[in-house]
């Protein structure tokens, strides 16, 4: 075996594999010094990224962003600001209110999921940004998301819309709609989400509603995510 | 990079005028929140966090420390063409902040799990007892090695050999010069290379 030879095949290997060395490989390597570094640093480089791969425990994402969101929502309740957005849309408009997330087509995940004990809060006669995180284990290029809101909400800026319906790609991991909601009253009301991805399709259900002192705006996030 | 619906809807038969309530939710939400931001980060940069802490809850706890420093800093995040290096130098200064209160050395990697690791070193080495002896054998001495790094030099091995950032890149993360840089490389994979040799590799199996 020759370098050339002695590269390629290591190339050929899935990297720091150390069983991809062959018998011809290891004692072409006694003879030349260059090809043992060249194989050494493959090795030690292969180590690094084994070390590395790790998976990121289960909802990780929804435990970060939740503590973020919560201290913004604290800071908010101290000092009756809405900064956090500050520059995107005027200040009156914006209350965080919480996280939610969906995980999407799951094997173990059912189809349809009511969520009754889920509850966000949100102030009323004010437009709150309402998160809603949908989590998908994969790409999927075009899926139908359909939001329905009961009588108590709307989208703000169109009279009294309250069914949306678009197709769009979502991408691996962490997608997110911010829906610009309006309550009504204080009892609020459903809102229900389905993504739809050719034969599969999920439903959640949750319930807004409203709150009269907007300044207590604190949700218990952990307790809404899916 | 993930960018939230709103930017890419099509109107459905179901709302006709639902085209103008996209336009109106473009302009409403013109410049990304930190949730969208931030979320597609939270994975890679836990990944980093792992490669320096080599433990999962450690790892994710100083995801959620950065994420708690920047939270209220969206419009500079906003304004940022390269977010993850811009996270990754912030997340650096912690986990150095974490180390000095601790005053640990040789800091993160003495908490090394040897099990954990051996888990994901290397495929299948086959069924030939000495094939499988030669690559535990091999593991060992790699994670001996790595023990022996100083935090600094593991973590610009990662990021170049790993992450592939670029040496003006990590001393950018690290704040020192490029020389520097290139001194915890090469003295970094010469730690790792203590021990490696070929001897006990003569039986294994071709692939």
């Amino acid at each position: 075996m020759n370098c050339t030879e002695f590269h390629q095949q290591l190339e050929f290997c899935e990297k720091g594999s150390v069983n991809s060395l062959s018998k011809a490989q290891a004692e072409h390597m006694r003879e030349c010094e260059l090809c043992e570094a060249y194989w050494q640093k493959h090795v030690v480089c292969g180590f690094l990224h084994a070390v590395s791969s790790v998976d990121a425990p289960a909802g990780l994402e929804a435990r970060i962003l939740a503590k973020a969101s919560q201290k913004v929502s604290e800071n908010s309740s101290q000092s009756r600001k809405v900064s956090w957005l500050a520059g995107a849309v005027a200040a009156s408009l914006v209350l965080f209110s919480s996280v939610w997330l969906i995980d999407l087509f799951r094997p173990e995940s059912p189809a349809s999921e009511q969520m009754a004990q889920v509850k966000v809060s949100l102030p009323i006669n004010q437009v709150s940004i309402l998160p809603v995180m949908i989590e998908s284990p994969s790409a999927l290029p075009q899926v139908t998301i359909s939001v329905n809101l009961g009588p108590s909400l709307s989208i703000e800026h169109y009279n009294g819309l309250r069914k949306l319906s678009w197709q769009a790609a979502l991408n691996e991991g962490a997608n997110i709609i911010n829906l610009p909601v309006l309550v009504a009253s204080e009892k609020g009301d459903k809102v229900i989400v389905t993504v739809e991805s050719g034969d599969e399709m999920k439903t959640y259900e949750f319930l807004v509603e409203g709150q009269k002192n907007s300044s207590k705006n604190v949700n218990s996030i952990n307790d809404s995510t899916i | 990079m993930k960018r939230a619906f709103s930017f890419a809807l099509t109107p459905s038969p179901i709302t006709s005028h639902f085209y103008l309530s996209v336009s109106t939710i473009i302009s409403f939400m013109h410049k990304k929140t930190f949730e969208e931001l931030f979320a597609p980060q939270i994975k890679p940069l836990f990944k980093v966090a792992y490669q320096w802490t080599l433990n999962s809850q450690d790892a994710e706890d100083l995801v959620q420390e950065l994420a708690l420093r920047v939270v209220d800093r969206v419009d500079e995040m906003n304004a940022i063409e390269k977010l993850r290096p811009w996270l990754v130098k912030i997340m650096y200064r912690l986990f150095v902040d974490e180390i000095r209160k601790k005053n640990a050395r040789p800091l993160a990697y003495e908490h090394l799990v040897d099990e954990e690791v051996m888990k994901n070193l290397f495929v299948d080495s086959g069924s030939d007892p000495e094939a499988i002896v030669a690559i535990d054998q091999l593991g060992r001495e790699l994670i001996a090695n790595l023990k022996q790094l100083e935090h600094e030099q593991a973590v610009t091995l990662f990021l170049f050999e790993v992450e592939g950032y670029s040496l003006k890149e990590i001393a950018d993360i690290q704040s020192v010069s490029e020389g520097t840089v290139k001194s915890r490389l090469h003295r970094g994979r010469k730690i790792m290379k203590k021990q490696l040799d070929t001897g006990t590799l003569l039986s294994l199996d071709p692939c």
